[in-house]
């Protein structure tokens, strides 16, 4: 019995020396890579020997650095962070645990936690920095929150405190970028250009027969109004009254009518909203207008037909882009009013105070 | 009331292009920072295959990356933009091919729709380039293209063939800044949009199969970019119909990323005879995003009947970049034939997303608007769908 137990440790210990002896020669080997800059080959030799190598935080740091150089930060956050968790988790919890004035150098000393905590820090403030074209705010703020506990951690255990400064500065560089989520208040006019159809209906006295007319108006319309903006919307309350000219023909087999060059107008109001998810200024939104049309088409028989709705109140949509240089904007909308067949549709100018 | 809304269209955009002072492919990638063609495109004036930078550019700036992993680096996506996702280890000869088809839904909605799909190219490419700084270079593309729509059914169809060529040249540079090229190309004028439907192409006849045979010249400095073409037709057209002329256009850089241009061109065959001038502003604002802005005038005669038209258009097209590989348009066309008191608006907004480098998706809403003294007509709507795709 006590044979067979002392051939079972004499086994165990070799094939321990053999496996020490591979995982060493792999790390070396992992090491040449790095120097070699071959990154690739460094994660696919970790992902083959991945049973032996992740029991290593020598491995593991090579593997990390590997990410690191191919900016796959995420990566490299998790393998540093499964160092810490695998082979410094005492130290960590300790300093986690202790106040930044009770730690002596003791509690680390032994260990890379400074190393691994400024790598951290870095990685996060990279990520941070680096995808503010494509990750939304909100998500972002978790790498910026994460770096600056990383950056906390460090100088517990007494990290260099210009590389720390370094860092708080590139973080600081990108949060001027949503300081203020407050809305900001200003007036501003408007000159568009402007098109619409009206659908008018004639309607004879005698019998109730409604003929429809197309009426195709063309004008400018000149408004202002209020709005609140801060860094990521902007929202308005708009009122513009359009002056246009119309041409207005039966669509109707029943009836000839034609009139040209009808003094329209029409007065718009209505609050609308703009996302600058796209860039400060370049402005995608909607708006939702009430109109009020008065028409001054004829009436071919007074005693025959009488207009359904001299005037009529009508409600829409416009999907609009607006581009401010300076405190002036280039705006264009496109939508519709209803019952009215036909878009409306918009270019024009918009001056902010 | 009509003339002074025709100059507050005209106008506006001007006056909006006079305040970008500092206002920190297609022609839209000014936004990106790219001014010329010539910088993405072997062709100085762009269309045609694009170069080894310019396939960078496609991959790693105008492409989404939405479909890579997230820590791909962007110079691994940029060295398998090459052909056939290689980076190309020739230096002299550069293959490539594209596709681009269309479903188009005219009178979208209404009871006169109809729908189809169209295969507006199919061709394959090689470019040759030798000499230090590729100085020398040719270009020849061959491939399927559809018989032109306004020859459909008419017995010119039966004189082109579906299968041919709508490029091919060989150029030279004696130095950067000045070239010389000769072949089947593009005549150079105005702002060369994508869209060929577009007023500012139609008008003056520079569509998709108005390529002519003929000697261009082209100098490029980054304040100021020019290009002459004088042609003789393309000669794979019967010798009655081939547009001999001369075009010409100019491009001076204001302010870094803005563009003011003029064009000129006199083109006329046995039957017809077409003069234009247009003026035109490329402004590249910030994050990719931009405005173009052409107005032109066309004069047509034709000669074999006592027939004169003079048509004015305008183009206005703003490029929204609402993410990297995904952009929103909004183009606004006007067209006016002098003779007659009528004119026509087309409200096109359009979405185009590059889900990854070789893949364009485009779709487009135009709302085209007749404006008459005589009679009101509805609204006609059309919806295109794009794919186009390129190795």
């Amino acid at each position: 019995m006590k044979k067979s137990l002392l051939i079972f440790i004499l086994l165990s210990l070799t094939s321990a020396i053999q496996a020490q002896d591979e995982t060493f020669g792999n790390i070396k080997l992992m090491q040449l890579y790095l120097d070699k800059n071959q990154l690739e080959k460094v994660e696919d030799l970790y992902d083959d020997k991945e049973d032996l190598l992740s029991k290593s935080w020598m491995a593991l740091e090579r593997l990390a650095i590997s990410f690191e150089r191919r900016e796959k930060f995420k990566e490299a956050i998790d393998t540093y962070r499964k160092i810490i968790i695998s082979f410094n988790k005492s130290a960590h919890d300790k300093i986690l645990a202790t106040s930044a004035r009770a730690i002596v150098s003791a509690d680390y000393e032994r260990t890379k936690l400074p190393f691994y905590y400024y790598k951290l820090a870095l990685l996060n403030t990279q990520l941070f920095g680096k995808t503010h074209e494509y990750t939304r705010d909100i998500d972002r703020k978790r790498f910026k929150t994460s770096a600056e506990g990383f950056i906390g951690l460090c100088r517990k255990v007494r990290c260099d405190e210009g590389d720390l400064k370094l860092l708080e500065d590139l973080l600081q560089e990108k949060i001027t970028v949503d300081v203020s989520k407050i809305y900001r208040r200003s007036w501003f006019l408007s000159l568009d250009l402007m098109s619409w159809q009206d659908r008018v209906t004639l309607v004879a006295r005698s019998g109730g027969a409604r003929f429809n007319l197309l009426g195709t108006a063309m004008g400018s319309c000149i408004g202002g109004g209020r709005k609140w903006e801060n860094v990521d919307y902007e929202i308005d309350f708009e009122g513009c009254l359009a002056v246009a000219s119309a041409t207005v023909s039966s669509q109707s087999t029943g009836i000839s009518y034609e009139q040209a060059s009808v003094p329209i107008k029409s007065f718009f109001v209505g609050p609308g909203f703009y996302t600058k998810s796209f860039s400060d200024n370049v402005l995608v939104g909607l708006q939702l207008p009430v109109k009020y049309r008065t028409g001054e088409w004829t009436n071919p028989s007074e005693e025959l037909y009488t207009f359904e709705r001299g005037t009529s109140i009508e409600v829409g949509y416009f999907l609009q882009t607006k581009i401010k240089i300076k405190n002036i904007s280039l705006r264009t909308r496109l939508g519709k009013v209803l019952p009215n067949p036909g878009s409306l549709w918009s270019i024009g100018a918009i001056y902010e105070f | 009331m009509f003339k002074k809304q025709h100059y507050l269209f005209l106008i506006l955009p001007i006056m909006m292009i006079g305040f970008t002072f500092d206002a920190h492919a297609y022609p839209n990638f000014i936004g990106h920072g790219y001014n010329a063609c010539i910088t993405c495109h072997y062709n100085p004036f762009g269309n045609g295959p694009i170069n080894d930078y310019g396939r960078a550019v496609s991959a790693t700036a105008i492409g989404s990356r939405g479909w890579y992993d997230d820590n791909k680096p962007e110079d691994l996506i940029s060295q398998e933009s090459g052909f056939f996702f290689k980076e190309s280890k020739n230096k002299n000869f550069r293959p490539s091919a594209a596709y681009r088809g269309l479903f188009l839904q005219r009178n979208f909605r209404e009871k006169a729709e109809t729908s189809e799909y169209i295969h507006m190219q199919a061709d394959v490419n090689l470019v040759t380039k030798f000499g230090d700084r590729d100085q020398f270079i040719s270009s020849f593309s061959f491939g399927y293209a559809p018989i032109p729509r306004s020859l459909q059914n008419t017995p010119a169809a039966d004189t082109i063939d579906t299968f041919r060529s709508r490029e091919h040249y060989i150029g030279i540079r004696p130095v950067q800044s000045f070239g010389i090229y000769a072949g089947l190309m593009d005549k150079p004028f105005g702002i060369r949009v994508s869209e060929h439907v577009a007023y500012s192409r139609t008008t003056p006849q520079l569509t998709m199969d108005d390529q002519a045979h003929g000697v261009l010249l082209h100098y490029n400095t980054p304040m100021f970019e020019a290009g002459a073409n004088v042609f003789v037709g393309n000669m794979a057209q019967e010798a009655d119909l081939r547009m001999k002329g001369t075009a010409a256009t100019f491009e001076v850089t204001m302010f870094e990323r803005n563009r003011f241009g003029l064009s000129y061109l006199s083109q006329s065959n046995t039957l017809l005879n077409v003069g234009a001038m247009a003026m035109h502003i490329r402004a590249g604002l910030d994050h990719g995003n931009s405005l173009l802005f052409e107005v032109g005038k066309v004069n047509k005669k034709a000669k074999l009947i006592e027939s004169v038209k003079d048509e004015m258009y305008g183009m206005f097209q703003n490029h929204i970049r609402a993410k990297r590989g995904f952009y929103i348009l909004n183009s606004i066309e006007y067209y006016k034939n002098a003779s007659d008191k009528s004119y026509r608006v087309r409200f096109g907004p359009s979405l185009q997303y590059f889900p990854m480098t070789r893949v364009e998706l485009r779709i487009d809403l135009n709302n085209t608007r007749n404006f008459n003294q005589q009679i009101s007509t509805k609204d006609r709507w059309d919806l295109m769908g794009q794919i186009h795709l390129w190795l």
